[in-house]
């Protein structure tokens, strides 16, 4: 039984599902939003770094990414798109496309136009491998790069379009385990939908969990994966992916959401209650007079039973903290 | 050791009444002896001088009428000027103070003698011009200041920040082009970044004006004056000194509320202490108490309050920084008119403010330096000839002998040397940047106006290209002309101010003085969670972990977490306090105090060893440190306690003791103060640290420091430190700490990396905090030379601790002057208690981070599945 069960790999700040790999939050521009930055561009270097590290370990692994998912915020700036953010995101998007591209080279080939790799090595000439190559990928690629809307991605439009990447408030797959199809859905957070009600797997970014670790002495923060049940689906909430902030510290956990978190019930029942167009400007008001806006779907209460999972990138190893309301207590009761 | 050429300047001397009389104008004279009998000292050595044009530094205690001495010539000059009629439309004479209030105090003395002569040429029909005096603070509205620009002030009134702004502005400037005269007045308080900052400014000042203007510093009493004096005049111009000997008589002594200062207990040494106080103050008219900390002030007066209700009510005012400026001003006005009995004051009161006849100073607690000590109590009898009267209170027994020892400099007038940073970076960044807002320069002529500055004459070119590279963007990855603040062009070596905005950012964003943030302590749980219980300054909130115990306004809190700008915390706790209330604001005993304790503390041991008589003993301290019997005797017994249960550590003799108590102890008794117990424990904690690979927690005071942990191999870190490795060793440790990131978010906004203000949107000191982390996290990658980096590790380094006297005590160890000795003690000696009392003060974090979460993830994890298992079986 638990052999067949999907494998959600975790991998730096980010998971891996079967081929599908999956980024938090990055927040670009957020580094330049103040006039007075000094190091511009830096993050979206050490960002490309970051990621040339996680497919080189991939290739090490032989393991073929064939799509990549972004949990939302990729820009930071809500009101605009600043000269900078328009630049790094469009970078970034394109890098990741190259990546793609690269990794599944050969095997698309093999799947789409019959072409093995002997007829590669025997027959026909590399530029024309080429030239095909990038017609028919082209058009596969709007489903290899999904980027779920953000909060912060009000005006994310343009840059997408432009990279001809697909944005989407949500992205449901289905895949294998053991007989069954389950379905996962990967969403930012700070909003549920109605298609996402009847799957086995959520995953979210959003909420930028960090945890802060101390004792008698002293306190180091990381950056840290949540993993727990909601609803009776297993959730997973990333943590961002960009470099130089942490996160939110848990120990702030009751802040998060200001009523304790709407609950999953009524979630539901108000998306049942309405038409598709839950999200359009005429009823987004009413939803606002009757309820107030949560900053995070799941509530308090339930996301203090999910489990605490530090990575360590750098020994490519997990270490599960357990549930995170036991932590929080045992670290107050040891340490003071 | 490298030996500094220090420059010497010629003393000035005294001159005659008659021979003033002749330089100044009959008028002048008139109203001179209509109003006062004679001259001052101050005026006998300074009024020619000014007269003559010659730059000079008047060093006199306050109250001696220095500020006269400095405007009288001038004053003539512009009476004798205005009436043949020849006053210009330019300003004449520059005067800058560090203190707002205090240029309104000048302004009336300046005003009053002008109207009085005025008043007088009325009446002989003597015509005059109109001499104008203009004030031109923080303060200042848009509507005075343009009306400046129209009907310019002959005499300028300015702090250091608004003459900076004042040096950018193009109307403003052209008042500027023939200054006369500057005057600094209040220097000895310049010896920080402020005044490197005015060291430039005066620079710029003087390029600006067409003709030398005579420099005039007024100080009190300081040293050494010679440096002082170099940094008035800069690097190459003569100077007088005029050291005026203190006429002024002082009363000086040292009390105690009960003679037995540690078998008697803590109530009754504090309701006695409280019971002099008050007999002292109702012996008076007029008290002023200097606490060193604000927490203090706030105490004194609450206990004196509760405990004499009925002779404290209206009359009693406390001063200090932290109030708003309305409430110092109504103290101080108060004060002039003799309507309080008692002020409680931190240091704001430190400065020349008028604040009225004041016949006793009180000094709960030593004053950490003599120069303090003296300044302090020279606000008594703020007349030159009446006697200076002040007491100080000691507290503990360390504090005892570090009372009297600063007694004995005191009556001796042995004064502490004051330190004024070299080279500051980030000052220098905001200065380049005022500067290119000013004009377009040649590189090389920038470099050789800020070399000119006493401050900056060693500065290499290297340095100041690196910080031009910052300003101009060369740092960036990319995008450089958006953030760059100027140009440099490398062909014509020409910079230059880049943007529309960069004067108003300058404008909105200048000065040094490094905002700290309070932080609001909150209930984190139970019945009265959320209820804000009071504030606390940010670096106090530095020193603490979760799970300390501190105090505040009277009760105990054990912090739990902080979140933004709020501090998380329980009530009701029992545990004893952890950090000290007073921690974060502690002022630094001085290197050369220390040095004299540490002399005491030898001749102390040579009479032990020498066994003399207990009254021969008794006798010999008193004389010592002109202390009564009382005092005397306390001194005594505390050191032979240490004489006789341990060793006294001394001016020849480092001891470090062993102590296992709750934690493995090893104290260093080591009195150099704690700026350079700060440098050589740090340095030792790395050391060994490396060794071991464990954190290690260090706990500093003035006389002394300590190291608690595991695996503490002092001998091998003792052997691997000298003076030539200190400074690497000490810039390793300081990487991970909270100070250096704090100073850095200091630098950062003084180099204008980190803006307060951009367009009106002001950014809270949490913001400021976050955005330097960024910053620091970046600069960790691009580079550890980047200028501003630099600067926060020289300012921790040189500033926060004493690098250079750290550096002196390793080579006296080296040399054997200074010998190390070991004990081991079952009870901590009397001379570390204090010391272990205290709690730590900083924990070096050697560990790893990575290394530190699995260690954690272990314990934490090991400990579940221990009760687990408990539990199945």
């Amino acid at each position: 039984m638990v052999e067949d069960k999907i494998k959600i790999k975790f991998l730096d700040d980010c998971l891996l599902i079967k081929d599908i790999l999956v980024i938090g939050d990055l927040h670009f521009g957020r580094n330049e939003q103040f006039h007075e930055s000094v190091f511009p561009g830096l993050q979206l270097k050490e960002i490309l770094e970051k990621l040339d590290g996680i497919f080189d370990y991939l290739e090490t692994e032989k393991i073929k990414v064939k799509k990549i998912i972004l949990l939302g915020d990729v820009k930071h700036d809500f009101g605009t798109i600043t000269d900078i953010e328009w630049r790094e995101t469009l970078e970034f998007f394109d890098f990741l496309k190259k990546k793609l591209e690269d990794v599944n080279k050969i095997s698309n080939k093999i799947i789409k136009d019959g072409v093995s790799n002997m007829d590669l090595a025997n027959n026909q000439t590399p530029a024309k491998i080429g030239k095909d190559y990038d017609k028919t990928n082209k058009d596969k690629l709007k489903n290899k790069i999904i980027v779920i809307k953000g909060n912060h991605d009000n005006i994310l439009k343009p840059i997408v379009k432009k990279s001809g990447i697909k944005l989407v408030d949500y992205h449901c797959v289905e895949i294998k385990e053991g007989k069954k199809n389950k379905k996962i859905c990967f969403l930012h957070g700070n909003k549920l939908f109605k298609q996402c009600s009847n799957s086995d797997y959520l995953i979210f970014g959003h909420l930028h969990p960090a945890i802060t670790v101390y004792d008698k002495y002293k306190s180091e923060k990381y950056k840290c994966f949540l993993k727990g049940k909601w609803d009776n689906k297993e959730v997973y909430i990333l943590p961002n992916f960009s470099l130089f902030n942490l996160g939110y510290d848990l120990r702030n956990i009751d802040n998060i959401n200001e009523g304790g978190g709407i609950g999953l019930l009524s979630w539901f029942s108000k998306l049942k209650g309405k038409s598709n167009n839950i999200k359009r400007g005429k009823n987004k008001l009413k939803d606002n007079s009757r309820s107030k806006e949560e900053f995070f779907v799941i509530p308090n209460n339930t996301l203090k039973n999910f489990e605490v999972v530090i990575y360590n990138n750098k020994w490519k190893k997990e270490y599960n903290f357990g549930v995170l309301k036991r932590l929080l207590k045992r670290l107050l009761k040891k340490y003071g | 050791m490298e030996n500094k050429i220090e420059k010497t300047y010629p003393r000035a001397d005294p001159r005659k009444t008659s021979e003033i009389i002749k330089v100044l104008d009959p008028l002048v004279n008139e109203w001179f002896f209509n109003k006062f009998k004679d001259f001052s000292e101050s005026q006998l050595y300074g009024v020619i001088p000014v007269y003559e044009r010659k730059n000079i530094l008047i060093s006199a205690s306050t109250g001696s009428g220095k500020t006269l001495t400095a405007f009288l010539s001038i004053l003539n000059y512009l009476i004798g000027l205005a009436k043949k009629n020849e006053l210009e439309d330019k300003i004449y004479c520059v005067y800058s103070s560090p203190l707002k209030a205090l240029n309104n105090d000048i302004y009336v003395n300046l005003i009053e003698p002008l109207r009085e002569i005025y008043e007088l040429a009325e009446k002989k029909n003597i015509k005059l011009q109109k001499i104008r005096v203009g004030l031109r603070t923080g303060d200042t509205t848009s509507a005075e200041k343009a009306k400046m620009l129209k009907n310019p002030p002959h005499v300028f009134i300015t702090t250091p920040e608004s003459l900076a702004i004042s040096l950018t502005t193009k109307k403003f400037i052209e008042l500027f082009k023939c200054v006369e005269f500057i005057i600094l007045d209040e220097i000895h308080s310049l010896g920080n970044k402020r005044g490197v900052y005015l060291s430039i400014s005066l620079e710029r000042l003087e390029e600006l004006s067409k003709i030398v203007p005579v420099r005039i510093g007024l100080s009190a009493t300081i040293a050494p004056l010679d440096e002082i004096a170099n940094f008035l005049v800069g690097i190459e111009k003569s100077c007088l000194i005029a050291n005026v000997q203190n006429t002024k008589k002082v009363d000086i002594k040292v009390l105690t509320g009960v003679s037995d200062l540690i078998n008697t207990n803590f109530y009754e040494i504090h309701s006695s202490m409280y019971n002099l106080i008050d007999s002292l103050i109702q012996q008076h008219k007029t008290t002023v108490i200097f606490t060193n900390t604000r927490a203090a002030t706030e105490r004194v007066i609450a206990h004196l309050k509760e405990m004499f209700p009925k002779n404290y009510i209206e009359n009693i005012g406390a001063h200090h920084s932290s109030l708003s400026k309305e409430h110092r001003f109504e103290i101080e006005g108060k004060l002039r008119k003799g309507e309080l009995k008692v002020v409680v004051t931190s240091t704001s009161l430190e400065l020349g403010i008028d604040i009225g006849y004041i016949d006793l100073v009180i000094l709960l607690g030593s004053p950490k330096s003599s120069s303090r000590a003296l300044q302090r109590i020279g606000r008594s009898g703020h007349k030159l000839h009446d006697i200076s009267k002040g007491r100080f209170i000691v507290l503990d027994r360390d504090d005892l002998v570090e009372s009297s020892i600063l007694n004995k400099e005191c009556v001796e007038r042995k004064i502490d040397k004051i330190h004024i940073p070299k080279n500051c970076l980030d000052v220098l960044s905001q200065q380049i940047y005022g500067m290119c807002i000013q004009k377009i320069w040649d590189i090389d002529e920038m470099f050789k106006l800020i070399r000119k500055s006493y401050c900056y004459n060693e500065l290499s070119k290297e340095d100041f290209m690196s910080v031009v590279s910052y300003l101009s963007g060369e740092y960036a990855l990319e995008h450089k002309n958006v953030y760059a603040k100027i140009w440099y062009d490398k062909k014509t070596k020409q910079v230059g101010k880049r943007g529309k905005l960069a004067r108003v950012i300058y404008m909105t964003n200048v000065g040094t003085i490094p905002e700290e943030s309070y932080v609001s302590v909150v209930i984190g749980e139970g019945e009265r969670k959320d209820n804000k219980i009071g504030v606390i300054d940010e670096p106090f909130l530095e020193k603490m972990r979760p799970g300390d115990v501190f105090v505040l306004g009277g009760r105990k809190y054990q912090f739990m977490f902080t979140r933004g700008m709020k501090a998380y915390v329980r009530a009701g706790i029992k545990r004893n306090p952890t950090i000290p209330s007073w921690f974060s604001e502690q002022l630094p005993l001085s290197f050369e105090s220390a040095l004299e304790i540490n002399k005491f503390r030898k001749m102390i041991n040579d009479r032990f060893e020498a066994k003399i008589s207990k009254e021969k003993f008794i006798d010999f301290i008193r004389e010592y440190c002109y202390v009564e019997v009382g005092i005397a005797e306390a001194i005594y017994t505390y050191f032979y306690e240490q004489y006789y249960y341990s060793k006294i550590p001394h001016e020849k003799r480092i001891l470090i003791e062993f102590y296992k108590g709750e934690k493995n102890y090893v104290i260093f008794h080591s009195l150099y103060g704690r700026r350079v117990n700060d440098a050589l424990s740090r340095a030792l904690g790395y050391l060994m640290g490396q060794k071991t690979g464990r954190d290690i927690e260090i706990g500093i005071n003035d006389n002394g420091f300590y190291f608690a942990g595991e695996g503490l191999l002092i001998d091998e870190a003792l052997r691997v430190l000298n003076s030539e490795n200190l400074r690497g060793a000490l810039e390793e440790s300081i990487i991970k700490t909270e100070v250096l990131k704090r100073r850095f978010r200091h630098c950062a906004t003084r180099s204008l990396m980190i803006l307060r203000n951009y367009k009106g949107r002001t950014k809270t000191v949490g913001k400021q905090q976050m955005k330097s982390f960024f910053l620091l996290a970046a600069l960790n990658k691009i580079s550890k030379d980047f200028p501003i980096l630099k600067e926060a590790r020289r300012e921790v380094l040189e500033d926060l601790m004493d690098v250079d006297n750290a550096k002196r005590v390793l080579e006296w160890i080296k040399q054997g002057m200074v010998k190390i000795e070991r004990i081991h003690t079952k009870l901590p000696s009397p001379f570390a208690l204090n010391l272990i009392l205290q709690g730590y003060s900083d924990l070096l974090k050697i560990e790893d981070k990575l290394e530190f979460m699995k260690r954690m993830h272990e314990e934490i994890i090991g400990d579940i599945n221990e009760r687990r298992q408990e539990g199945i079986l």
